[in-house]
């Protein structure tokens, strides 16, 4: 059975903290709870420029307008089908 | 556990070449052919050490299969070649396995019993022969086993460290027989051999074959060198090797010059001899102090002075000798007992209040300082708020430098003094004056380009202060005399007085022209930076990138921060400094920081950058600063340098806000003025807006508080742009901001005896802050219910939230983007379509004021769609193209909803191609996934084809406009939809003519 995920690309000028994603993290939330929709897992570059997050939701322009709300820095969201 | 061999049948293990085994003196015993088992048996007989049954397995087993049971066999394959039945050197049990290598002569431990540890010019030369005799197998030939990880990195770091033991033992061979170069020169071929990409090792083999007699050799082998080099590392001209030839060549030319009429005494030159030319040449690294006899007495007699701490200054032009002269000052010092505490200081566009101190004081001694001595001085020593005023700072630092006074003279060495900032100016000063009375003798050292003190304040203060205590000793550093560079360059030199006339005397200058084999500089350029021009071109692009990154950072420069910059690993970044370190182009300056041997070469390297490189390279440095500012506030100012330098005021106008408010913290206030009308300066380049508006009020508080701060000067008159600053910070509904606004003008006025003006603006500040908070809250409750009204998730508690935002914007008079936007979205909603009309407009206005795209972009998108329901056909087309360029500004390059509400408006009108339009849109809609949009299209696109007759057509769309607004949870599209389904069935359900029912007859 596939699973279906809402991918959101994210790059940065500068290599993110633990502090810096938490702040944007703590922002999403109730964005996240407010669309019905969850965050999955996070990919994060051994350099921290570069991120890959992973959430389910209705679809991709729900997690557009989260990211949105939220004021989360994101280049590219995309629907993919998890294959393991 | 088994008797010791006797000598004929001990077994021999060689490990440095291919690895081979023998008993006694017996041929080679064929070796098991699987490579791990061999480097199992290389492995212990180097270690010698009993190692456990799985961190063998682990070492070259790491893998599914069973490592245990191949660990097992390699041993039994290996007990039958290194066991007979006199020795048993391999025993294992059940959890460790042990090669006894005392029953055996292995090269590696033979050759570590010779060198036996000791300084190899204590040993015998018939000793080193051996060792470099059975050093020259690679440790382990073949047997690397890269898929081993483990055991790769433990032989790959044999390898090293015994190829570092041959190296060294090839050039103690080479130097202890210098008179001997016959029997010196296969060793010399060995050096060569054993590296063959070292320039010094040919450059050694080239002197070796001139003093054995083989000149012709030498040349031969030193072009065949040089085009290896060139081709393999790129090896820039002037190295050692080069050195190497231009001697030889020169012996040559006297030895076949004819014999000159005899001389008057004159210093003698040592005989051209091997040792001679063995011994390396001098560099600008290790420059020997010619000619400075005078300046040397004068040091001599300030570091013999106990009375009353005083400075000695040197003071000359660039490139005349004066860091050297304090490195000897330095040298000095430390033979004679002193504590030397040394830093030097930097250009003032890179600004960095306590600049000298901060470097000088790393890795000072503290085990004697008490607490708060080194809690108030924690600063400027690494980290920590510290004191709780300058005074306290200027206090510990000074005590913890006369607490060093009382166990040892002291010697506090300035370079560059031209370039002290103020707050490290004024804090030499007041350490100088407490060091007056140190138990110990205190001297003050530095050096300063002639001409350039006058241009810091903060340094001629310092010496016109010292001067009138008779505290200041000054020497004026002359030119070098002929006779002087005649014994230091004379045999680099083609003429010596030509040279001096060139050079003026100019030490640099003369390292520069020897480097070039004494020629001059081209005709009409200047000296000095031809020169260094001219040995820069020599390197590739890729060696001179580096030199243009370092230059670029301006000072001294730390690898880690040069590597991050770069964006390259440490180790490559190391590399190629050292290669640069060797050519003299670089120098450690300690703690892992390197810098340009002379900032005329950075100069020069600079120079040679293109001004869009330039940008490029300052912005990668700012922004790499700027990433590390988070852990080293420091580097602020570094940051506001190099974004200025890139063009990025953004970035340098937050970087100058945080360094001065870091300054402001650490006292440094004129530092922290300057900063702060950077800064303002800097505004003028930025967009109006909230950003802008944050920054300027934040500049101003900075400038206030600098200039209201002791030590601080007198505020310029800011007041107008002030209240320019206020009526900003409230138009953009930035109240917090326009409140700090008003504390500094209430400020202000105060300073100027206005007391009733300043009331005002207090009061003015307080009403902003309360604004500020009850304005903040009207904020979140308006989105919140925007938010779920928006969504369709929960209207009642939506239209509640509003309601609640609504009463309290009310009350603070105040037009809230968010409440406009959710009472256009109920008025929608509720039918009343102008009514949401004229909302959603005004929050267009207000979100277009804020420079807050996202919310433009949505509420315009919001206002054509009700326009859309009105039937406005022109406003709506108008909206859209508005949406596209909003769209734009966040970097959304589609709009498909935007384009389909565009179709539909054309589909309206009967316009030819809006069908097309419209299944473009929807293609786009289902391509970027927006389900939501997509359902409102279709629905339309569904009540359209139904009006027209089209009844499958309708149940398509309508069908598909279901399934996209289920999942989303839009109950008015899922209504929407279900209704036309219905309208769809019904409608073709009477177009289809109903079956003939025959009449039933009757009975």
């Amino acid at each position: 059975m596939s699973v279906l995920r809402i991918v959101v690309e994210r790059s940065f000028d500068t290599p993110q903290s633990d502090a810096d994603m938490g702040r944007v993290a703590d922002r999403e939330r109730p964005c996240l709870a407010a669309f019905q929709a969850t965050w999955k897992r996070s990919v994060l570059s051994a350099d921290r420029m570069r991120m890959i997050c992973e959430y389910e939701a209705a679809d991709a322009e729900t997690m557009r307008r989260i990211q949105r709300e939220a004021g989360a820095q994101f280049d590219r969201i995309w629907v993919g089908e998890v294959i393991e | 556990m088994g008797s010791a061999a006797t000598a004929s049948a001990r077994l021999r293990v060689r490990l440095l070449g291919d690895l081979e085994v023998r008993h006694g003196d017996g041929a080679p015993v064929p070796l098991p052919p699987s490579r791990r088992t061999r480097a199992l048996l290389g492995y212990l007989a180097a270690t010698g050490t009993p190692q456990s049954r799985a961190a063998l397995c682990d070492l070259l087993w790491d893998g599914p299969d069973d490592p245990r049971a191949a660990l097992r066999w390699s041993l039994t394959k290996l007990r039958a070649v290194v066991n007979d039945a006199t020795i048993e050197p391999l025993r294992a049990d059940r959890e460790r396995v042990v090669f006894d290598a005392r029953s055996c002569e292995i090269d590696s431990a033979q050759v570590g019993a010779l060198l036996d540890g000791r300084a190899l010019d204590r040993l015998a030369i018939e000793t080193l022969e051996q060792a470099a005799r059975m050093l020259q197998g690679e440790f382990l030939d073949g047997l690397e086993l890269p898929a081993c990880y483990r055991f790769h990195h433990w032989c790959m770091a044999e390898r090293e460290r015994l190829a570092g033991t041959r190296r060294a033992t090839l050039e103690a061979l080479v130097l202890r027989l210098a008179g001997d170069p016959t029997r010196a020169l296969p060793h010399g071929r060995a050096m060569v051999a054993a590296d063959p990409l070292a320039d010094t090792a040919h450059a050694t083999l080239v002197r070796l074959l001139a003093a054995a007699g083989r000149y012709p050799e030498a040349e031969t082998h030193y072009g065949w060198a040089r085009e290896l080099l060139r081709r393999e590392i790129s090896l820039p001209d002037g190295g050692p090797l080069d050195e190497a030839i231009r001697a030889v060549r020169r012996l040559q030319r006297h030895a076949a010059a004819p014999p000159a009429a005899p001389e008057p005494a004159a210093p003698p030159r040592a005989a051209a001899s091997f040792a001679d030319l063995v011994r390396p040449p001098p560099s600008a690294a290790r420059t020997p102090l010619v000619g400075r006899a005078d300046e040397c007495r004068a040091i001599e007699t300030a570091l013999a002075t106990t009375g009353q701490a005083s400075l000695l200054l040197l003071v000359g032009e660039p490139g005349i000798g004066k860091t050297r002269l304090l490195d000897h000052l330095s040298e000095r010092a430390g033979t004679l007992g002193r504590r030397v505490i040394r830093a030097r200081c930097f250009e003032a566009e890179a600004v960095r209040p306590y600049g000298f101190w901060l470097d000088a004081l790393r890795g000072v001694p503290t085990a004697d300082a008490s607490a708060s001595v080194l809690a108030q001085t924690a600063p400027l020593r690494g980290g920590g708020d510290g004191a709780g005023s300058r005074e306290q700072l200027f206090d510990a630092t000074a005590e913890l430098l006369c607490g060093l006074a009382r166990r040892q003279p002291l010697a506090i060495v300035v370079d560059d003094l031209q370039w002290i900032d103020a707050a490290s100016a004024a804090l030499l000063h007041f350490a100088a004056r407490r060091l007056a009375d140190a138990p110990m003798p205190v001297l003050i050292a530095a050096a300063a380009r002639a001409g350039e003190i006058d241009d810091n304040a903060g340094a001629k203060g310092l010496l016109q202060s010292l001067a009138r205590e008779g505290a200041l000793r000054q020497l004026d550093l002359r030119p070098l005399a002929e006779e002087d560079v005649r014994h230091w360059l004379g045999d680099r030199l083609a003429d010596v007085g030509v040279a001096l006339r060139e050079s003026g005397g100019n030490p640099l200058l003369l390292i520069e022209l020897a480097r070039a084999g004494g020629a001059g500089p081209p005709a009409g350029a200047r000296p000095l930076e031809a020169l260094i021009d001219d040995r820069l071109r020599a390197f590739d692009d890729g060696a001179r990138d580096l030199l243009g990154w370092a230059a670029a950072l301006g000072g001294e420069f730390d690898v880690d921060r040069l590597a991050a910059a770069m964006a390259l690993p440490v180790a490559d970044v190391l590399g190629r400094v050292a290669q640069f370190e060797r050519r003299g182009l670089l120098r450690a300056t300690g703690d892992g920081s390197f810098d340009f041997t002379h900032g005329l070469v950075r100069q020069a390297v600079y120079r040679g950058l293109s001004t869009p490189r330039r940008r490029a390279l300052h912005r990668q440095i700012a922004r790499a600063f700027d990433a590390a500012s988070a852990d080293d506030p420091w580097l602020h100012g570094a940051v506001v340098h190099h974004a200025s330098l890139a063009g990025d005021a953004l970035l340098a106008t937050h970087a100058a806000l945080a360094a001065g408010q870091h300054w402001l913290r650490v006292f440094a206030n004129v530092e922290a003025a300057q900063m702060a009308e950077r800064g303002l300066a800097l505004l003028d380049e930025l967009a109006p807006g909230a950003q802008r508006a944050r920054l300027e009020i934040g500049l101003l508080r900075m400038r206030v508080a600098a200039a209201s701060a002791p030590g601080g000067r007198r505020l310029p008159d800011l007041v107008a742009r002030i209240a320019q600053a206020i009526d900003a910070a409230q138009a953009l509904a930035l109240h917090a901001e326009a409140s700090a606004g008003w504390e500094i003008l209430a400020y202000w006025r105060q300073q100027s005896g206005d007391a009733a003006g300043a009331r005002d603006a207090s009061l003015a500040a307080e009403r902003c802050t309360r604004l500020a908070d009850d304005f903040t809250r009207c904020q979140q409750l308006a989105n919140t219910g925007r938010c779920l009204i928006d969504i369709e998730a929960d209207g009642e508690r939506g239209r509640a939230l509003l309601a609640e935002a609504a009463a309290l914007a009310a009350e603070l008079q105040l037009p809230v983007m968010e409440l406009e936007w959710g009472r256009g979205l109920v008025a929608r909603a509720d039918g009343d379509l102008a009514a949401a009309r004229v909302a959603l407009a005004r929050a267009v206005a207000l979100a277009r004021a804020a420079s807050n795209h996202w919310r433009e972009y949505e509420c315009m998108l919001a206002l054509a769609t009700a326009e859309y329901e009105l039937g406005l056909a022109d406003e709506v087309l108008q909206h859209v193209g508005e949406v596209a360029a909003a769209a734009r500004r966040m970097g959304e390059p589609e709009v498909p909803f935007a384009d389909g509400l565009a179709a539909l408006v054309r589909l309206r009108r009967g316009e030819p191609a809006a069908a097309a339009a419209v299944e473009a849109s929807l293609a786009a809609l289902r391509e970027r996934d927006d389900k939501a949009h997509l359902a409102y299209v279709l629905n339309e696109a569904a009540a359209w084809a139904l009006a027209a007759g089209d009844a499958p057509a309708a149940s398509r769309h309508a069908d598909e406009a279901l399934a996209a607004a289920t999942p989303v949870r839009r109950p008015t599209q899922v209504a929407r939809a279900r209704a036309t389904l219905a309208a769809a069935a019904s409608a073709a359900q009477a177009a289809t003519p109903a079956p003939f029912i025959p009449p039933r007859r009757s009975a």
